[in-house]
């Protein structure tokens, strides 16, 4: 029998060798042809150079990317988070302006006045804003701003002002007029977060049938990813998930713009994947890191070549929730004996060096915070509170759940120094992890709400009473911002009594005895004062972060990108 | 059995699958602990935002109705609406699949063509140095998660050696192809922008290796195990004795045989690349769906939840299905089984 071999195996073979010498060859040859167009990789672009070869003009485009989280909701009436507050102070103007110090200073408002009950406001608006699109802001958009908000109801018109405002018209062109349903002092600082839309553009782009009658879907589905805006800034692209791109508004009516201001700022989600955010600042592929990195990871960007850590303050705190409806915390006594038992000064020099020990139930940075603190690392003093409660006897047989999220690993060990001195009079704390979404599910009751929680809550806007309002205040039990489901009546009081006060020292009087009442019946462990901590490239100069006393510590108004300025690497 | 009648037997299966698969996890995400309507409308909403909300998305019906409500806009191409992006499911899903399949598409090339050449490589030299080096980096490869290994490849080549961009699927300073199909690839071809074509496949590669490599090692080295096993058979004996030179005994008569218990499992894990895709695409910062899957997972977006693990699901079955037929067409032993002959 002949047997013949089968030449196309051979070449079967042949092609295969050929076949991978071709694919080896033509990805050697696309690194080269893409090395060879234009700038290498590595140092991403920041500032642009100008057209044309060698030493170029001064630079003309001066792109900033910014770390940040996602989703990012640009519309003023639904965003209340960091992310999207930090995007809209560009893009808007609001009504008011908020001052480093606290106080409001005119701003899409020109000036105002209050009648004498404190219910109704009027607002003269200052000529000449342009929107994005041209037209003129009038007291029109005003009106129509607030009733949008109030409508739709996510965001600060759902929580914050439906329940104080009654009317928003305009009275004309220049003048518009809120009507409160009763007297709320701090209302005048609240409108710092009512960002004026431009009516027109948004009625042009209402999608019918909606769930606000006439008004559609009141264009909530085009501004994700458009604007209505006259700020600074405006949108040249937004991809939903993937960044928030923005370019210098060229008739801004402010001359706010910093000498080599950013012409474009890109804000990307950066927060998720700490590795990614870090290998892209080394690359100057990133100019400003987001805020909520670990301790560990901004040491190491400072410690990088060309990176520094900055921080400056935030109105904003973090604190431990004791459940006041749970025992053994529904004894003022065992909570005490909690309170003597942290740890301050090992928590801040190894966990949180970045940020300062909190002295009050409010953050210092916020206006009328007071220096109240009064519980100090103390374990005599812890044993002797314990002694007093009537748990004394049988405090072991208790099991304290402390629940804290895995989202925050740093966390976790500041509950475990907690839990770790309390051992030491009997305490027992038990630390459970709990992801975010049950969190909100098991606080929505006495009952399931854990014996403690942890939580930073920041002030909306610069004003204390206000944020004990929404700390403290029995409608606020049920909330994240409440673990303590305190009920207490006469905190209720008291905290209504400062909000119905229209004149300001007489409202920060009230807020200091509010803070000092806290302070003894101690339904919290407050541990520290917030701070705003970001990596970010020498080449980029923040005034806010240069010099503390110049940072608005409100969520937000800490990026200011304006104010910024830009120097070539 | 025909291959015809084969494959339409199997594709009705696939729907059967599916329909219990949307049961299952439609039940599954709303007995999840957490309020939707409350995590959208934001937690300090007042509760008549809250219900309003619950109502628009028909959360306050019984469950059975709700399911009713789904499936009569699934079949009007309507998966509903995203608490997160805040707009219908239908316009995520449009916008963000073609950016996953092109990358999935791409890792599923090189975890096929690698398994494929490696495990040729290992199977020739079995119990020889380079079967014993692919060994030690198969199980790397197999231990180490994608998303390590994802970043792992960002450090070495993107900012150590800065061969690769490090993030995201354009060059900075490149603009976008014009929208056709969604993927940056294919879109840049039909534009005739072929430096756009090769920014994004240069963006691609990172992620691609590093959601391939895992199955990649795995199916090299089934494919080594079943070259391993049929070095012996009779019939390869039969060929060496009748003078067919090694090569062609090897990548013939041995390869092919062996390739088929790995083909079911290629295309299973080509298809899993999807679900791990999650991770690898937050590490790269790549806009596709599995990206987004985290944050509707984290915020509890029931709509978009169900949508994700459908198309997964529907990517996960096809793939299947694929694989079977061409199991059944390389293997007609299977087709034979299947009509009792």
């Amino acid at each position: 029998m002949k047997f013949s071999i089968n030449r196309s195996a051979i070449t079967k073979i042949q092609a295969a060798i050929i076949a991978i010498i071709i694919i080896v060859a033509v990805v050697v040859g696309v690194y080269f042809y893409i090395t060879s167009q234009g700038p290498q990789p590595g140092p991403g672009p920041g500032p642009q150079p100008g057209p044309g070869p060698g030493p170029g003009p001064t630079p003309t485009a001066r792109v900033v990317r910014v770390g940040n989280a996602w989703p990012i909701y640009l519309d003023p009436a639904v965003g209340q988070d960091f992310a999207s507050q930090r995007a809209q102070v560009n893009v808007y103007d609001p009504l008011v302006w908020p001052e480093p110090d606290g106080t409001i200073s005119p701003w899409v408002a020109e000036s105002w006045s209050i009648s004498a009950d404190g219910l109704v406001y009027t607002f003269k608006i200052r000529q000449g804003i342009k929107f994005h699109t041209g037209r003129i802001l009038t007291a029109y958009d005003v009106a129509f701003s607030m009733n949008r908000c109030l409508t739709i109801g996510v965001g600060y018109g759902g929580f914050l002002w439906s329940a104080f405002v009654q009317s928003a018209y305009a009275i004309n062109n220049t003048h518009v007029q809120f009507t409160l349903k009763k007297t709320f002092g701090p209302f005048l600082a609240s409108l710092i977060r009512l960002f004026i839309v431009d009516r027109q553009e948004v009625m042009a782009h209402i999608k019918k049938p909606g769930p606000y009658g006439d008004f559609g879907d009141y264009a909530t589905d085009w501004m994700l990813t458009h604007d209505a805006g006259s700020g600074p800034y405006k949108v040249k692209e937004i991809k939903l998930q993937d960044y928030v791109h923005v370019e210098k508004f060229e008739d801004y009516w402010a001359d706010g713009f910093a000498e080599n201001a950013p012409t474009e700022v890109i804000f990307l989600p950066t927060a998720p994947i700490p590795s990614t955010q870090r290998t892209m600042m080394l690359l100057k592929q990133l100019e400003v890191s987001d805020q909520w990195q670990s301790q560990e990871w901004l040491d190491d960007m400072d410690a990088q070549p060309g990176i520094s850590k900055k921080s400056q303050p935030c109105a904003a705190e973090y604190y431990y929730m004791l459940n006041t409806k749970r025992p053994p915390l529904d004894d003022v006594h065992v909570r005490k004996a909690l309170a003597y038992c942290f740890d301050y000064e090992t928590a801040m020099e190894t966990i949180y060096p970045r940020f300062t020990r909190a002295r009050s139930c409010l953050p210092m940075s916020l206006p009328g915070a007071i220096d109240c603190q009064i519980y100090n690392y103390n374990l005599t003093k812890a044993a002797e509170e314990l002694q007093k409660s009537k748990y004394a006897a049988n405090i072991s047989e208790y099991t304290i759940e402390f629940h804290v999220m895995p989202e925050v690993p740093e966390r976790m060990r500041d509950a475990m120094l907690l839990a770790s001195e309390a051992a030491k009079i009997g305490i027992n704390i038990q630390i459970v992890s709990t992801p975010w979404l049950q969190y909100i599910e098991i606080m929505s009751k006495p009952e399931t709400c854990p014996h403690i929680t942890c939580m930073a809550i920041s002030a909306y806007f610069p004003d204390a009473a206000f944020m004990l309002y929404t700390k403290y205040h029995s409608s606020s039990a049920g909330h994240v911002d409440q673990g303590e489901w305190l009920l207490d009546p006469t905190l209720d009081a008291m905290i209504e009594d400062a909000l119905g006060t229209l004149e300001e020292s007489t409202r920060l009087q009230k807020v200091a005895q509010i803070q000092q009442y806290i302070m003894e019946i101690c339904p919290t462990i407050f541990i520290y004062d917030w701070y705003i901590v970001e990596a970010v490239q020498d080449y980029v100069h923040i005034p806010s972060f240069e010099d503390p006393s110049q940072a608005i510590p409100v969520e937000g108004y800490s990026t200011i990108c304006r104010t910024w300025s830009v120097t070539p690497p | 059995m025909r291959l015809s009648t084969y494959i339409a037997k199997r594709a009705a299966y696939i729907i059967f699958s599916l329909i219990g698969l949307s049961v299952l996890v439609f039940i599954l995400a709303r007995v999840l602990p957490g309020d939707p309507a409350r995590m959208a409308a934001g937690e300090r909403a007042p509760e008549w935002v809250v219900e309003q909300l619950r109502k628009q998305l028909k959360l306050d019906r019984p469950l059975y109705e709700q399911y009713f409500y789904w499936v009569t806009n699934l079949l009007r191409g309507d998966l509903g609406y995203s608490i997160v992006s805040r707009r219908s499911v239908t316009v995520d899903v449009l916008e963000y699949l073609p950016a996953s399949l092109e990358l999935i598409g791409l890792a599923a090339i090189f975890q096929i063509t690698g398994a494929l050449i490696l495990g040729a490589i290992a199977g020739y030299f079995s119990y020889k140095w380079p079967d014993n080096l692919l060994r030690i980096f198969s199980y790397i490869g197999v231990s180490i998660p994608a998303f390590v290994l994802g970043i792992i490849l960002q450090l070495i080549f993107a900012w150590w050696l800065k061969i690769f961009p490090a993030q995201g699927v354009l060059s900075p300073g490149v603009s976008p192809p014009p929208r056709v199909t969604g993927m940056y690839t294919i879109d840049s071809l039909i534009a005739g922008r072929f430096d756009t074509f090769l920014d994004v496949l240069w963006h691609m590669i990172l992620p691609a290796l590093a959601l391939s490599i895992g199955s990649m090692m795995q199916d090299a080295r089934i494919i080594r195990s079943g070259m391993v096993e049929n070095k012996d058979k009779e019939y390869i004996l039969l060929a060496r004795s009748q003078g067919m030179p090694e090569r062609l005994v090897m990548f013939k008569y041995l390869f092919k045989p062996s390739v088929i218990p790995a083909v079911t499992v290629m295309g299973l894990d080509a298809a899993a690349l999807l679900a791990n895709a999650f991770l690898v695409e937050t590490v790269y910062y790549w806009p596709g769906f599995s990206k987004l899957g985290i944050t509707l997972m984290l915020n509890k977006d029931l709509n978009a939840i169900v949508a994700l693990v459908l198309v997964i699901g529907i990517i996960y079955a096809i793939a299947n299905l694929i694989v079977d037929v061409i199991v059944a067409y390389l293997d007609p032993r299977i087709r034979l089984v299947e009509t009792g002959e």
